[in-house]
């Protein structure tokens, strides 16, 4: 796994396996729009349950991505890898964007559901942060004009941001929030009928593909743009 | 007046515009990344052209 990740044998896969990855990404979208559409209504909230299919992939993506980067940053700090922050820095947008979108559609379906547009009960409190969060790691990012300075500190502020994740996931169980406790990740089986289910999976497997062939892009660019850096560095000094 | 569309309901105001946002936001963040990756990509050739790398020694 270390060997893979070395930016020029990185760049190698990435270029090979994008074009494929991005077409299963956009069959698999596909699919699972179509069963958001085709699925049944819920016998209690109607069709509004079709909110779910995108709400509930969003806020997974919004919690996966921050995961994505705190193991970036431990390679960051720890290891020093060349991979690694140009990993942490490639997921943090598309966290942002994912966190945004759970946030919205999460209003969305609770005006009709539950009376209102927002409560700041823990559950969405915590997203709200976590959408700040990844405000402030990019916002950071772009102050520190120092790249390897900028990955450190951006890398310990992620870290610490990491305790938020586990806030987030178990914020239903911990406090009583407006919010439902989890309908799917139970020790039980789940708690939703498999017609709801399947769309569910589908699409949260779409999203976590979109989420994979970006991130492999964004990966590449920024690489990319660090060759560049240095080829002017070495121009500089040459001259 | 937002009653019902595409016979999705009383909220079909509600669904649409959340379908709405996850298209404008997947659709802008595909279309991002790939232009990111077009200029960092057209940048780098760009570079590699006004300072070619040095051929490797070869044996006389």
């Amino acid at each position: 796994m270390i060997s893979i990740a070395n930016p020029a044998r990185f760049l190698a896969i990435a270029n090979a396996v994008l074009p494929g990855l991005a077409g299963l990404t956009w069959i698999v979208l596909a699919l699972g729009l179509w069963m958001a559409f085709t699925a049944p209504a819920d016998y209690q909230q109607g069709e509004t349950v079709r909110i779910m299919f995108i709400h509930v992939p969003s806020a997974w993506l919004a919690l996966f991505a921050w995961s994505v980067m705190s193991i970036a940053s431990l390679g960051v700090l720890v290891w020093k890898h060349p991979l690694a922050d140009v990993a942490a820095k490639a997921a943090a947008p598309l966290g942002a964007a994912f966190t945004f979108l759970a946030l919205f559609t999460g209003a969305m379906w609770g005006k009709p559901m539950w009376g209102t547009w927002w409560v700041w009960d823990a559950r969405l409190t915590s997203v709200l942060v976590l959408f700040f969060m990844y405000l402030g790691v990019m916002a950071l990012r772009a102050a520190i004009d120092e790249p390897a300075q900028g990955a450190r500190l951006v890398a310990i502020l992620t870290l610490v941001g990491f305790i938020n994740i586990p806030i987030v996931k178990f914020s239903v169980d911990w406090w009583n929030t407006l919010h439902q406790p989890a309908s799917l990740t139970r020790l039980d089986a789940p708690a939703i009928h498999p017609d709801i289910l399947w769309p569910l999976l589908v699409c949260a497997l779409a999203f976590t593909l979109f989420f994979t062939t970006l991130h492999l892009i964004l990966m590449r660019a920024e690489l990319r743009r660090r060759r560049a850096r240095t080829l002017r560095l070495m121009a500089v000094e040459r001259a | 007046m937002m009653d019902n569309l595409f016979g999705l309901g009383p909220y079909s105001g509600y669904i649409l515009a959340c379908y709405a946002a996850a298209f404008a936001v997947l659709a802008g963040l595909a279309l991002w990344a790939r232009l990111s990756d077009r200029a960092a990509r057209e940048t780098l050739e760009q570079l590699e052209a006004a300072h070619p790398r040095r051929a490797p020694r070869t044996e006389a």
